[in-house]
């Protein structure tokens, strides 16, 4: 079946070519006189530098480049090195994600640490300020303010 | 003499580089005819065509810098010439569309006429009503003899859609052909290039 393609498509390319409808003239003074032409307009032309955007696009077609089906073994080392860098930077980033959870949460126990040492420092203390707040919200601002008091560039996080 | 053809296209264009014009000169001698040939299978009107190839030369010219030289300079120049061409019929496309508009007006009116005119006038025709990708594979395949990498890099797609653009442009000159059952007929008489074909095809089958 690909053979009978191919026999047809060569009959009508065949085809095509005895056909051909154009006719290019053959006279060399024809020819001079499309060169002087153009060489005329080209003496007031200059060469364009190549901007910065032009690099870019140069760069990103020679990448390109690599993905052409004749070029199957960079195509695979292409591919892989992509793989092999985007799981990398996911991994990455996924580490790094962690890490700050972790010190978020590093950083909430020591609050809570610090909420525990001082109601074993003074425990009277601690009393009289349970005692005196009505709900939650109360107790939460009167440890913030204290700790304010006793440090003014302390972080605070609950 | 000699010399300047011993000279590859890219030490010609390091050499227009450097600011040898003069080099530039070689390079148009060298692809004038080809440009030309390729440029009035677009335009037709060769005034137009010749216009196409010198605003060709002249952008190839303005964009030397950017020739990286990994296809070859004539696919390169080839590539303008297309663009540039594209870029006139847009230019011109209401002509452009009244000319469509001829073939249908012709197709529907007085179709059984065309089965009188010459198989190069129909295949001309048909080839004239093709897209423009398709027609630009077909051209640079057929009258420029190009690879499929080579017309991958004129027309600046992947070899798959180049060598997918040629395939369809060809189906669709087939299926045009099939459709006119009259000229199947008519050809037999005047010369069996379909009867061949029908042949080829019935005995693969």
């Amino acid at each position: 079946m690909k053979n009978n393609q191919g026999l047809n498509d060569n009959l009508i390319k065949n085809k095509l070519l005895e056909e051909d409808p154009i006719e290019l003239p053959m006279d060399d003074l024809f020819f001079d006189k499309l060169h002087d032409k153009i060489m005329a307009s080209v003496e007031k032309t200059e060469i364009k530098p190549l901007s910065r955007w032009a690099k870019t696009w140069v760069f990103l077609e020679k990448k390109a480049l690599y993905y052409r089906p004749s070029n199957n073994v960079t195509t695979m080392k292409v591919v892989t090195f992509s793989f092999v860098g985007v799981t990398m930077a996911l991994g990455l980033s996924l580490g790094l994600a962690s890490l700050s959870l972790l010190h978020q949460s590093n950083q909430v126990l020591t609050n809570q640490q610090m909420i525990v040492n001082q109601a074993q420092q003074s425990p009277q203390d601690w009393i009289e300020l349970v005692g005196s707040v009505q709900n939650e919200n109360d107790f939460i601002a009167e440890v913030i303010n204290e700790k304010m008091t006793q440090d003014s560039s302390a972080q605070i996080e609950l | 003499m000699k010399q300047e053809f011993d000279r590859s296209d890219f030490q010609l264009v390091e050499e227009v580089r450097k600011g040898h014009r003069a080099s530039f000169s070689e390079l148009v001698k060298r692809h004038q005819r080809g440009l030309l040939r390729l440029s009035m299978r677009f335009m037709r009107d060769p005034d137009i065509a010749q216009d196409v190839v010198q605003e060709a030369f002249i952008k190839a010219y303005e964009k030397l810098n950017s020739f990286e030289g990994r296809s070859s300079f004539k696919s390169w120049l080839y590539q303008i010439t297309v663009n540039t061409a594209r870029n006139k019929l847009r230019e011109d496309r209401h002509d452009f569309s009244d000319i469509a508009d001829v073939h249908l007006g012709v197709d529907a009116i007085a179709e059984k006429s065309l089965v009188h005119k010459a198989v190069g006038e129909l295949l001309s025709a048909e080839v004239e009503k093709l897209p423009f990708k398709q027609k630009t594979a077909l051209v640079l395949r057929v009258y420029e003899d190009m690879s499929f990498n080579e017309i991958a890099d004129v027309m600046e797609c992947p070899y798959d859609t180049a060598k997918a653009n040629y395939r369809h442009a060809l189906l669709k000159l087939k299926e045009a052909f099939e459709m006119k059952s009259e000229l199947k007929t008519w050809t037999n008489e005047v010369g069996g290039f379909f009867t061949e074909l029908n042949a080829k095809y019935a005995e693969a089958e």
